[in-house]
């Protein structure tokens, strides 16, 4: 498992730059993904492909345990899904994607941004997206509406789209 | 087949089956308002792809494999490094956790290598007490071996004049490693009750002076010169661990 991981390290590094913002806690999200993975080795199905494993454990790790300490260390952290502005601005950390369209995605919501992560730069469908989430497809295709409507520059007019039928 | 921005946003990334996808592409030719909504939402998703892929070159990929390599040893390779993979898993959502909430940090690889050297550190101290070192010291006829021992391991001339401290103790020296580096782990008991450690890592960092931080509920003094890193934590009264940082970075050179 240990070769294994090492092929992966580069891409669980662009996936955890995403997912937390910062270099730092990049870093040491992929190494403690890879401390877990090593702990569940016997768990991988060969038949898995094993980025989207390793991935899909990052976020588990990423949600339940480090953000939860941030919580518990009094910083807090908002809900993710009661977020339905631009909310992360403020949290990227300066001049970490040089690309226009990597910062836009960085400022989406954590919900949003987890979403848009797998399906526009990992390219899972969404059907997998909501299996890895632990969430239902429709919340997939709201998000990813959501999360299009403002990289694309746009706001949705949901009453008068809703309308037409 | 109701149109709102979900069934629209899964046209575009090709996720409404065939019947679906032919429905709004016949309406949308049909109705302008449609069609410009759909055009508005457009977002090149190649180019997002190829921008994210690009993150890849500024990997720390050096760094994430020695990390890797020290995750990956068997247990007792690395018990004093960290002391098992449980604790490593939490030294690094420490670190993780102590870079989330610290304002103003810097981004560089060894500030992250930094922080997580003195959690390891705090997490493998927080586990001593006064038995642990009461009991276990090294003989006294072992200890310039020891010492040279370490000197060659880091290249910090350690002697027991260097390390002679008014009220603490010095009990043991032993090898350590952290991040495939070598980390010198010098014990003592303080005013016979209290472990204190002092731990020296050649990890790259550049110039610090004398700070002051807290971890694991332990006070520590850091500071770094010449790219070597040095530490002392213990649970004793801030001032006087300061002065045992004071006067061993005053004695060693």
């Amino acid at each position: 498992m240990r070769d294994e991981l090492e092929q992966h390290l580069s891409a669980l590094w662009r996936f955890a730059l995403v997912l937390t913002r910062d270099a730092d806690q990049a870093r040491d999200l992929v190494q403690a993904t890879c401390v877990r993975a090593l702990e569940k080795a016997a768990m991988y199905h060969p038949d898995t492909r094993l980025d989207r494993w390793l991935m899909t454990m990052m976020m588990n790790v990423w949600r339940n345990e480090l953000r939860a300490a941030r919580v518990r260390s009094g910083s807090g952290t908002v809900d993710a899904e009661n977020v339905l502005s631009f909310d992360g601005a403020g949290h990227v950390e300066t001049n970490i994607f040089a690309s226009q369209v990597l910062t836009a995605v960085a400022a989406l919501p954590e919900a949003q941004r987890e979403t848009v992560l797998l399906v526009y730069l990992e390219g899972w469908t969404y059907a997998e997206a909501a299996q890895a989430l632990d969430v239902p497809i429709g919340t997939v295709m709201s998000r990813l509406a959501a999360a299009r409507a403002k990289l694309a520059g746009m706001n949705p007019q949901d009453k008068a789209l809703r309308k037409s039928k | 087949m109701k149109i709102n921005p979900e069934t629209l946003t899964a046209y575009l990334d090709g996720e409404l089956d065939e019947q679906q996808a032919r429905e709004l592409r016949e309406r949308s030719l049909a109705d302008a308002q449609l069609a410009a909504t759909l055009a508005a939402l457009q977002i090149d998703r190649d180019r997002m792809k190829q921008d994210y892929l690009a993150l890849e070159s500024d990997a720390p990929v050096g760094d994430l494999r020695s990390a890797l390599d020290m995750d990956a040893k068997p247990a007792n390779d690395i018990k004093a490094g960290g002391g098992n993979r449980k604790l490593l898993m939490a030294a690094a959502c420490a670190a993780c956790l102590a870079v989330g909430v610290m304002v103003g940090s810097g981004s560089g690889n060894w500030a992250s290598s930094e922080k997580s050297w003195r959690e390891a550190v705090a997490e493998y101290q927080v586990l001593y007490s006064e038995d642990t070192l009461k009991w276990n010291a090294i003989a006294p006829a072992e200890v310039d071996t020891t010492l040279k021992h370490l000197s060659d391991r880091i290249g910090v001339p350690l002697t027991r004049q260097a390390l002679k401290l008014p009220i603490a103790d010095f009990r043991r020296g032993q090898m350590l490693t952290f991040g495939s580096r070598p980390l010198v782990q010098l014990a003592y008991l303080h005013d016979g009750v209290t472990p204190v450690a002092f731990c020296i890592t050649p990890n790259g960092a550049s110039d610090v002076g004398l700070a002051a931080e807290t971890r694991e509920g332990l006070p520590i003094v850091h500071w770094a010169k010449d790219g070597i890193s040095y530490m002392v934590i213990g649970d004793i009264p801030n001032e006087q661990l300061f002065g045992m940082a004071q006067a061993l970075r005053g004695q060693l050179w």
